[in-house]
């Protein structure tokens, strides 16, 4: 009985909405009238009403525009630049680089590290402590470490732990087990690492995010929250995070339980995200904002100011030729493409954002025999001379017997396009060719350069996850899962091989810099240009410190002198 | 009445199986997959794939994701930290929803009245004034006026916030961007119908029978020029309600206009599908409350079934 009123009901109130036909301007009124009251209200729609949100005008408040979501404050599965970002600055690992980028102890007071250069033995810091008070502990590495390794976790940057901790690449593979994995907590206080090979770069990439400890008891209590709110989460580094939103951004705040938190300046930092780089300039010119990046074209309008900041990353943009393809197995064809443009009038012409030409694979900057950088020690290795690259095209072409048609992979963005064009342009006036051009979206591209689905691709560069050659040379090795080339060569791989069991430094250099020569012997690669990051900063932000890879910038060492 | 609503509810859920359903295969035919990191090893995309049940046969797979679906869970983002795809739409969807709200109701009423001026002023000044500032609002692109009226209302003149979305001040120039282009599109319609509308035996009647204008024209003449009106609203207010990429952009607004547009380019499936059936939703109550509309203004187009209940 009771169910038949209930229909009664909807009807007498649908009869008396069109009774209020006669009145129908007046629901316009009404509307208006509610979203007068919505606004007011708040509706809790307004980012203001989140808790912990601050007041971006205090003077102790930095504001930085992120540019995107954060979207993953796990360490062990984190892979974007935001994320990272946040949890350099919100946690610690064992070393820190400091502005210079040599790793200095951080939650480690020291290590000691074997002869042979594979076992090392990390001691912790007395006292040190997670924002919860819990103390970090040796076991904290190690839980995170073994979980970034876990299969099951599925950690898309676990190759930059399985890489070099014994035992780790089989646990990763599904094929070890976990306690194979050589990494040893004799107390609370110490770790010890076993190396699959000597690793001069180790201690630079215990400050790598993966590397990162977490609280093992915290992690379990939270189960499939953690790391999804800022309560969710816990901090041993400078800052901890009192307000987490995917969307809209976070805040960070000087914690107080860090180590070395005297050494820490900037109170708060407040993270914005402004995706549209022109209203990212716009806040930048009306102080709401104290740091943001800009695109290519908007630097020529800041050339001469003194906010201007640029970084040449450790990042090398370079056309990759996949030799399964017939023109593409051809030695001249693809010596003439390596030098048929002018990398100069690409960087200053069509980039324009400080980006620097590349002449070599491993960008300059980067460690190197002693003393030098080993851009220093092994030059430029691919002539500057576009002109010379119409013989070798020719020469190339009566070997195969005929001009092979040549499509150009690119990624949709609008630097990709007016870096196709102007090669498409620079290949027909110095080579004589018409190349064609094929664009498809980012992932697309990466998708297909996976699939061998091409036969020049320009749709993506490499970035060094570590300060040294290797993390570049491994690229092309026979086995790398990150070779699509499809170039293979037996001097190459023992060399890199080699340099990979070497404990002397010298040597292990001399071997990657006669590698690095056969590439371009080769012809394997296209280099194009190692990119910068350009932003621009307020004269009141100091002590700026943005390193050429991995996680950046460092907080830490940041100062604010807002008047 | 209320079988008719009845029928159109279950027709919607109809609708909405055969929507999940083509999206869902349209999705496996996307290029690419949501793990396409350069750095991800066969070893670690494999890993990832199982992680996600992307291993399993495609109709292991959509039956499962149905099966979820009917019990309300929409999956979890393959970015975000496997965030569930139910809990973005609900962070996001109210701050679009709010905007365009917002921009509908006061785009609605700005448009019926310059239409009105229009059309009752027909052939004046008023009327070619009127009429200019409704072309200018449907031919300017949203991304052109955003920027514009950033700048020099918010930036220039320091008369609102530039950008963010913190407090209700903030939220109304993005809401005028819109707004502008609605009352736009309404005074065009409004002062067309009216003008028609005008030359009605009926409006000469009560005329003739000496009705004031200012009632002629609100009793008669606007309210018999609301149908095509609501015809182009409904569905715009529903499109509106679920976010505008450029809006959200340009004043940096954590829209689900804007996750909507990155889960397509970062091909993560789960978010796509689940934000493409919200989206569904949204215009299958629009074009439901569209038809019950009409009636209310309408007598003429009752709905079938309507006199029996």
């Amino acid at each position: 009985m009771s169910d038949r009123r209930m229909p009664t009901d909807i009807q007498r109130a649908l009869r008396n909405a069109g009774l209020s036909r006669r009145g129908f301007l007046r629901v316009g009124g009404g509307g208006l009238a509610g979203a007068a009251f919505l606004g007011v209200s708040g509706c809790g729609v307004f980012g203001s009403e989140e808790e912990g949100s601050t007041d971006s005008e205090a003077p102790e408040t930095m504001n930085r525009n992120l540019g995107a979501e954060i979207d993953d404050l796990d360490s062990a599965t984190a892979t974007d630049e935001i994320s990272f970002e946040v949890l350099y600055n919100t946690m610690e690992g064992l070393y820190r680089l400091d502005p210079s980028e040599e790793p200095q102890p951080a939650q480690a007071e020291g290590v000691e590290v074997s002869e042979d250069e594979l076992v090392y033995t990390f001691r912790l810091r007395d006292g040190i402590t997670w924002s919860n008070g819990d103390l970090v502990t040796s076991r904290h590495f190690k839980f995170a470490w073994l979980r970034a390794m876990d299969p099951k976790v599925a950690s898309q940057y676990s190759f930059i732990l399985a890489e070099f901790v014994k035992g780790g690449a089989e646990y990763n593979a599904g094929k070890g087990s976990r306690d194979q994995v050589a990494i040893e907590t004799p107390d609370d206080r110490t770790l010890q690492v076993t190396l699959v090979g000597p690793t001069p770069f180790f201690l630079g990439l215990t400050a790598f995010t993966t590397y990162l400890p977490q609280n093992e008891e915290f992690v379990g209590q939270q189960a499939a929250d953690y790391a999804k709110g800022a309560a969710n989460l816990l901090f041993n580094g400078p800052y901890k995070m009192t307000r987490y939103s995917p969307a809209s951004g976070g805040t960070l705040e000087k914690n107080d339980r860090y180590w070395d938190k005297t050494n820490v300046d900037i109170e708060r930092i407040n993270m914005r995200i402004v995706k549209d780089t022109n209203t990212a300039l716009t806040l930048y010119q009306s102080g709401e904002i104290d740091l943001t990046g800009l695109t290519g074209e908007q630097v020529p309008r800041f050339e001469d100011s003194p906010e201007l900041f640029r970084t040449v990353n450790f990042t090398h943009f370079f056309g990759q030729m996949n030799q399964g393809n017939p023109a593409m197995a051809n030695l001249n064809i693809r010596k003439a493409l390596m030098t048929g443009f002018d990398r100069k009038l690409l960087t200053d012409r069509v980039l324009n954002d400080g980006s620097e030409p590349a002449y070599a694979f491993v960008p300059p900057g980067m460690e190197g025999p002693e003393g030098q950088t080993f851009r220093e020690a092994n030059g430029d290795l691919v002539e500057p001379d576009p002109a010379a690259a119409r013989g070798l095209w020719e020469q190339g072409v009566r070997e195969l017997g005929k001009a092979p048609k040549i499509v150009m992979l690119f990624s949709d963005s609008s630097t990709a396009r007016d870096i196709a064009t102007f090669i498409q342009a620079e290949y027909q006036k110095h080579l004589g060719i018409r190349a064609d051009i094929d664009i498809t979206t980012f992932e697309n591209a990466l998708d297909r350069v996976n699939n061998r689905d091409y036969q020049i691709s320009f749709a993506s560069g490499w970035g060094a996850d570590y300060n040294d050659p290797m993390t570049f040379m491994q690229y092309f090795t026979s086995g790398s899962g990150f070779n699509r080339a499809g170039w293979s060569n037996d001097r190459y791989d023992k060399l890199v091989g080699g340099a990979r069991k070497e404990p002397n430094n010298a040597k292990r250099m001399a071997m990657m810099l006669e590698a690095e020569k056969i590439l371009f012997e080769e012809a394997v690669l296209v280099p194009e240009y190692f990119e910068a990051v350009v932003g621009l900063k307020k004269p009141y932000l100091k002590n700026f410190v943005s390193h050429p890879y991995g996680p950046e910038p460092d907080w830490k060492y940041a100062r604010l002198d807002k008047q | 009445m209320l079988r008719y609503t009845v029928k159109r509810l279950l027709n919607a859920v109809v609708i909405l199986f055969v929507i999940i359903t083509i999206t869902w295969l349209l999705m496996q035919f996307l290029p690419g997959s949501p793990f396409n990191d350069q750095r991800l090893t066969e070893q670690a995309r494999a890993q990832l794939e199982a992680k996600y049940g992307l291993n399993e046969p495609l109709l292991v797979q959509y039956t499962t994701y149905l099966w979820n679906v009917i019990q309300g869970d929409l999956g979890n983002s393959y970015f975000l930290n496997g965030r569930p795809v139910t809990a973005i739409i609900l962070d996001r969807l109210p701050v679009s929803a709010f905007l365009g709200l917002q921009g509908i109701v006061a785009g609605t009423i700005g448009g019926i009245a310059l239409g009105a001026i229009s059309a009752m002023r027909h052939n004046t000044v008023w009327d070619r004034l009127s009429t200019l500032v409704s072309v200018l609002g449907i031919s300017v692109p949203i991304f052109v006026l955003a920027p514009l009226l950033q700048y020099w209302i918010a930036f220039k003149w320091g008369l609102l916030p530039i950008a963010f979305f913190e407090s209700w001040a903030h939220s109304v120039l993005p809401s005028l961007v819109l707004g502008i282009y609605v009352a736009a599109v309404v005074a065009t319609y409004t002062r067309t119908e009216m003008l028609e509308v005008l030359n009605q035996d009926y409006v000469t009647l009560a005329r003739s029978k000496g009705l004031g204008g200012f009632h002629v024209m609100t009793r008669h003449v606007l309210r018999n020029s609301m149908v095509p009106l609501i015809t182009i609203i409904v569905p715009l207010a529903a499109a509106l309600l679920t976010g505008t990429l450029v809006i959200e952009r340009v004043f940096a607004i954590p829209g689900i206009g804007e996750q909507f547009v990155r889960s397509i380019t970062v091909n993560d499936y789960s978010m796509i599908v689940g934000t493409t059936i919200l989206f569904s939703i949204f215009f299958v109550t629009a074009y439901l409350v569209q038809d019950l509309l009409y009636g209310v203004v309408d007598p003429r187009i009752r709905v079938a079934g309507t006199r029996s209940g």
